[in-house]
């Protein structure tokens, strides 16, 4: 079952950026905590991870190196993107090094995360 | 450094001892050496001087005697008969004239050998007897006549007991002088019978007994002088009888004419600086037995002044010899002196130098001495003891004012360390109230602009065509409030020079397309026209390609605002090295007086009002420093009601920098995609460190991450099983003293949890209580206090035991 990790804090946010994948069909669990949804992202592999790096429990970017070295590496772990409020090359290349596959500020077009969502996972509809 | 001492004091001293010691020394010697040799020559003199009067009387008592000889023998009896007979007869009485000859045979036998012969000549010149030295008769030559001899015709008019002396005259043999020369004298005395001379008695006599004797009684060459300037005695035999000889050599010819007025102008004398004989001393006398006879003679001899100064010489060798040996003595003296003055002396600069090189504890020597050397020392360690005082003062206050300044460097710190926090703090709120900001925003404009372009997000169903503009009003105004935050976090970081910029060579004409699409959006429904005005062929410009955008876009929205008519150009151009771009409008201008101060953002924000601040934006003050911090820059040029020009620079890519080339980064402001295959994360190591105390957790995650390792820390013992299970850490570092919760709780709970149960726990704790450490299967127990170290070394080797265990099980 291929679904989208999302951890987001912000409910609104959360629900808006659901709402947008959720469109194209994309199954989406959403997490506002980033440790329990680690704990489900190594139980239930997902095929793409969209992270907020501002969690409460835990640094979002930690939590991104620790995840993709669980989840078979830099080369199988599922990709994830960054998705944060802090903006910037500073912010953008911390998010390079600690293993994301692409980075995205907020707040963002709706149509830029389908079509960066694109690049990694096709929607079901189109599959 | 102690400075060498090339000039010695001690040799300078040694020297002015000599000059002053031999200088003196010298002219004393020299004159009075001078006066002992003039007293000497003169003393000398005066002996020889009469030494040669006594002689020069000898001379004349013998002449004198050889005289009365004659007178004696012309009055004798004999003699008287034998001239009564020539006066009487012709013919001589043989009788009369043998007792003659025996006469002077008698005479012969008792006077000295200076007699050669006797003869007696009558008035008519003619010879009648003729008696040799031996006594024998020598018969008279024919014809042989002496009326024309001085000696006959001279005497021959002499009163009776007169005698007449010839001049000197050379022994003839029949007319010819005999050799070897012997000079002669003649004595002539009348011959008187009754008051009337009859015949003349003439003598010969030799001078050379006279002369050997003369000579051998004296050391110095003699010379004897006849009144006509022949040499009678001369040491050269050459030189002798210039008169006889007929040759030129005469005294008053060989001598200086100063000489000769001398010796001729007094009777006797000495002369010491004859020209003639420079190194001589000569004495003189004269001889002169009769003054009525031609007797003339100048008697003088030459004593060389080297034989008399010979002693004096002598002397004067032993005088240098003691002068030297004084000299000696007196530098040994000077020596010895010398360092008694100038050992103190350099042992004081050594002192000297010593407290120079902040050696304080130094005692100085000679003190205490009752000469001025010790006086120097005594003041000198007075001056020391001094210095010290003052140096200590000074080394006191030093400190003093240290203290006060490092006290004014900690409040300084400490302010500036509070203004350093504030910046940060500042930055910290900025960056916060940026991401608080945009949080909402992402709703506002994600679902404004969902609802506008997405319908498929609602069902397609159709929105009511009223809402449209409204819905894109709060889409328009929540970007704008998103440049906005853009851009006070730009100032932010412009201020606090944290804005980096990421620079490549740049495609501008790319750029351009870029940014005239999106301004064109900007223009919605005014009638404005946006003119590219820029060749294709740019060259590439090194920049930072995000900036450059925002700069150009800010341009070119500005112009936007304030143009409702007309056009609006972004122009580009190559001079030198740089490519200039302009934005031009035909907008209302900018004031003159307003032109300096559009780049000056806080003025304006304290001065304007909010509305005048979105007109001119915070933009161009940020696109100022953008254009400054790429080398460039941003000016403007601007007419009132005609429109303004902005113009920045960017520097044309040098060869280097093309050399790095252009890296292949997206430009796309809404997103970044990248490789995620070139990092090296799978190598990470996390530890999760649980710590309540604040300074403790701190300072052992410093320690740990600067080790390379990933911390994640807690100070909540609650959490830590939830972090567990949530991260999975390579290790867990544990401070089983924590508030509200037991430590070894969390450790059985991890324990017990089949995820969290491989995972290596290191205890850390004050209490040294290690049972339960054993029965919970802890990696490492480590006792507080401890540092960093000890800790790294136990999570390197657990991690090695885990590493172990995993690659064996």
């Amino acid at each position: 079952m291929s679904y989208i990790l999302l951890v987001e804090d912000n409910q609104d946010n959360a629900n808006m950026i659901m709402h947008i994948l959720e469109s194209e069909r994309y199954e989406v669990r959403h997490y506002n905590r980033g440790l329990p949804a680690a704990q489900a992202a190594r139980q239930q592999r997902p095929d793409l991870i969209v992270m907020d790096f501002n969690l409460p429990d835990v640094d979002g970017r930690v939590l991104t190196l620790l995840l993709v070295q669980q989840l078979g590496g830099s080369q199988k772990a599922p990709p994830i993107i960054a998705c944060t409020a802090r903006v910037g090359n500073v912010e953008a290349k911390l998010a390079e090094q600690y293993g994301c596959s692409a980075f995205l500020s907020k707040p963002f077009a709706p149509e830029n995360l389908l079509s960066l969502v694109h690049q990694f996972v096709m929607p079901p509809s189109s599959a | 450094m102690v400075p060498r001492i090339t000039r010695r004091l001690q040799n300078k001293l040694i020297f002015a001892f000599i000059v002053v010691l031999l200088i003196p020394t010298g002219i004393i010697s020299f004159y009075s050496l001078r006066t002992a040799a003039s007293t000497l020559l003169q003393k000398i003199g005066a002996e020889e001087l009469r030494s040669l009067v006594s002689q020069a009387n000898d001379i004349e008592n013998k002449l004198i005697s050889v005289k009365e000889d004659l007178i004696f023998l012309s009055l004798a009896p004999p003699t008287r008969r034998y001239a009564a007979v020539i006066n009487g007869v012709s013919d001589p009485n043989y009788i009369i004239q043998d007792a003659q000859i025996a006469l002077f045979r008698t005479f012969l036998d008792h006077s000295e050998n200076q007699y050669v012969d006797f003869r007696v000549v009558d008035l008519a010149g003619q010879e009648l007897l003729h008696i040799n030295s031996a006594g024998d008769l020598i018969p008279s030559l024919d014809g042989q006549n002496f009326a024309g001899e001085a000696y006959f015709n001279q005497a021959i008019g002499l009163p009776t007991n007169q005698v007449y002396i010839s001049d000197y005259d050379l022994s003839r043999t029949n007319g010819v002088i005999d050799v070897p020369y012997v000079p002669i004298l003649y004595y002539s005395v009348p011959l008187e019978v009754d008051g009337a001379n009859v015949a003349v008695l003439v003598a010969t006599v030799s001078l050379t007994p006279l002369f050997t004797e003369m000579t051998s009684h004296s050391t110095a060459p003699l010379y004897l002088v006849n009144r006509d300037g022949s040499y009678l005695l001369n040491p050269d035999s050459t030189q002798l009888y210039g008169r006889m000889l007929d040759n030129p050599i005469r005294f008053d010819n060989d001598r200086s004419r100063r000489d000769v007025i001398a010796m001729f102008g007094e009777s006797q004398g000495i002369i010491t600086d004859s020209t003639d004989y420079p190194d001589s001393l000569q004495v003189f006398v004269h001889i002169r037995p009769e003054t009525q006879i031609s007797i003339r003679w100048l008697l003088f001899r030459v004593i060389p002044i080297s034989s008399i100064l010979g002693e004096v010489n002598a002397t004067q060798q032993v005088a240098i010899l003691l002068a030297l040996i004084s000299l000696l003595v007196a530098i040994l003296v000077a020596v010895l002196l010398m360092r008694g003055i100038v050992r103190p002396i350099r042992q004081l600069a050594e002192v000297a130098d010593n407290v120079r090189l902040g050696k304080w504890d130094v005692s100085v020597p000679g003190t205490g001495g009752r000469d001025e050397i010790g006086h120097l020392a005594d003041a000198f360690d007075g001056m020391l003891r001094e210095l010290k005082s003052i140096y200590s003062e000074l080394e006191d206050r030093v400190a003093r004012r240290t203290a006060e300044l490092s006290a004014a460097n900690v409040k300084l710190s400490e302010a500036q360390r509070k203004a350093e926090e504030a910046s940060r703090a500042k930055s910290q709120f900025l960056s916060n109230m940026s991401h608080e900001l945009r949080t909402p925003l992402n709703v506002i404009i994600g679902y404004s602009h969902s609802m506008l372009v997405m319908p498929q997000m609602f069902k397609n169903e159709p929105m009511p065509e009223i809402y449209r503009p409204y819905l894109k009003l709060i889409e328009d105004n929540g970007h704008y409030l998103v440049g906005l935050i853009n851009d006070i976090l730009d100032l932010s970081k412009i201020e606090a020079g944290k804005l980096e910029l990421a620079c490549t060579t740049i495609e501008l004409p790319e750029i351009f397309r870029g940014v005239l699409a999106t301004a064109t959006g900007l223009l919605k429904d005014k009638t404005l026209q946006l003119r590219p005005n820029y060749p294709e062929n740019l060259p590439l410009v090194w920049a930072d390609p995000i900036r450059v955008r925002q700069v150009i876009l800010n341009l070119l929205s500005n112009a936007i605002k304030f143009t409702t008519t007309g056009s609006i150009t972004l122009k580009a151009e190559v001079t030198d090295d740089w490519v200039a771009i302009s934005v031009i409008d035909t907008g209302i201008g900018i004031p003159e007086e307003a032109r300096s101060t559009i780049f000056d953002r806080f003025h304006q924000i304290s001065t304007r009002s909010f509305s005048e601040i979105i007109g001119t934006g915070l933009g161009l003050d940020i696109s100022k420093q953008i254009s400054q911090m790429h080398g460039g820059d941003l000016n403007v040029y601007s007419e009132v009601g005609k429109g303004s020009k902005f113009t920045f620079t960017l520097p044309i890519a040098t060869a280097e920098q093309l050399e790095i080339g252009r890296i292949p980064t997206q430009i796309n402001e809404a997103f970044t995609v990248f490789d995620r295959g070139s990092l090296p994360t799978d190598e990470v190591i996390s530890i999760l460190l649980v710590e309540d105390e604040v300074s403790m957790r701190e300072l052992l995650r410093r320690a740990l991450e600067s080790e390379g390792y990933i911390v994640i820390d807690t100070h909540d013992g609650a959490q830590v099983m939830e972090l567990a299970l949530g991260l999975i850490p390579h290790l867990i570092i544990l401070d089983v003293n924590l508030p509200h919760v037991s430590g070894w709780e969390v450790i059985e709970q991890l324990k017990d949890e089949p995820t969290t149960a491989r995972i290596p726990v290191i205890v850390y704790t004050a209490s040294n209580d290690s049972s339960r450490a054993q029965t919970l299967n802890i990696a490492d127990f480590i006792v507080k206090p401890t540092t960093p170290d000890v800790v790294i070394q136990a999570v390197k080797k657990a991690l090695e035991k885990t590493g172990d265990e995993s690659s064996t099980g």
